[in-house]
């Protein structure tokens, strides 16, 4: 591994939590759009888009903050993070894109 | 209030757009020459590069504090224009996927800076390759989602004049 490539763990653990939190977006969307219930539930505690909106920025946050911390997160290549990035972010938008004109 | 608040909303996410485009060129030109502050990039390089990617983190939460706060508060009404109006799909598309794509935006604002502040752009090509990634990310998505903007704000004009 070139380590003129590796990004400290920081950059990775948060990278890999962004993948994970932007994949988990669209996923929750799907589920609270086609689950009444579900989108019951998040009304029952504040606005749905409120409720969806922390899910998110926690997830982000909590998993950043223990992926950061793992020893994966030294030895990754910044280059194979960026596309991790650009794939799921491309897939989470086609996604949404997707689900939304079809319902 | 409202009015002010709507203005407000396109005008920072206009700005983080820039502030991102702004961190993309800086990486483009990182700088390896050595100084006595740092050993690697310029030292104005970095700063820039640091304020720059901070930049982008605060417009974008501003982004979407002022649209968020409009969007629960006073969006209901709108809404109805719209689906009511001849371009409904400016909601039940173009708007959905605005409210909900917009969190991916945001996190890549936010991871930015954390991967600017901890890693040499000028010497280390991985990180540099990251960094362009994600402010092309947040650069095209926010474009995209200003013209969903127009289209949107556009519709409600339409309802209300027919």
């Amino acid at each position: 591994m070139n380590p003129n490539a590796q990004v400290n763990q920081y950059a990775a653990g948060y990278s890999v939590a962004g993948v994970i939190a932007i994949i988990l977006n669209t996923l929750l969307t799907w589920a609270k759009e086609s689950y009444p219930p579900l989108l019951a539930t998040m009304k029952s505690l504040a606005h749905h888009w409120v409720v969806h909106g922390v899910i998110i920025a926690l997830v982000f946050l909590i998993l950043g903050h223990i992926l950061s911390k793992q020893s994966f997160a030294r030895r990754m290549n910044g280059g194979t993070l960026a596309v991790y990035l650009c794939v799921a972010t491309v897939l989470a938008g086609v996604g949404l894109v997707g689900f939304f004109l079809m319902v | 209030m409202r009015e002010l608040l709507l203005m407000i909303h396109p005008t920072t996410g206009v700005l983080a757009i820039l502030a991102a485009v702004w961190v993309f060129v800086e990486t483009l030109n990182a700088s390896p020459v050595r100084s006595n502050v740092s050993n690697g990039a310029s030292a104005q390089n970095r700063v820039r590069l640091w304020c720059g990617s901070m930049l982008t983190a605060v417009l974008m939460i501003a982004t979407l504090i002022s649209g968020g706060y409009w969007y629960v508060v006073y969006y209901a009404a709108d809404k109805a224009i719209i689906l009511n109006s001849a371009w409904p799909f400016a909601h039940s598309v173009l708007m959905e996927i605005k409210e909900h794509l917009f969190f991916a935006t945001l996190i890549l604002s936010v991871l930015l800076p954390i991967v600017v502040r901890g890693n040499d752009l000028a010497l280390n090509r991985g990180a540099r390759v990251l960094v362009l990634a994600i402010t092309s990310l947040i650069i095209l998505s926010s474009l995209a989602f200003e013209g969903a903007g127009a289209i949107i704000s556009m519709a409600v004009r339409i309802g209300i004049m027919n």
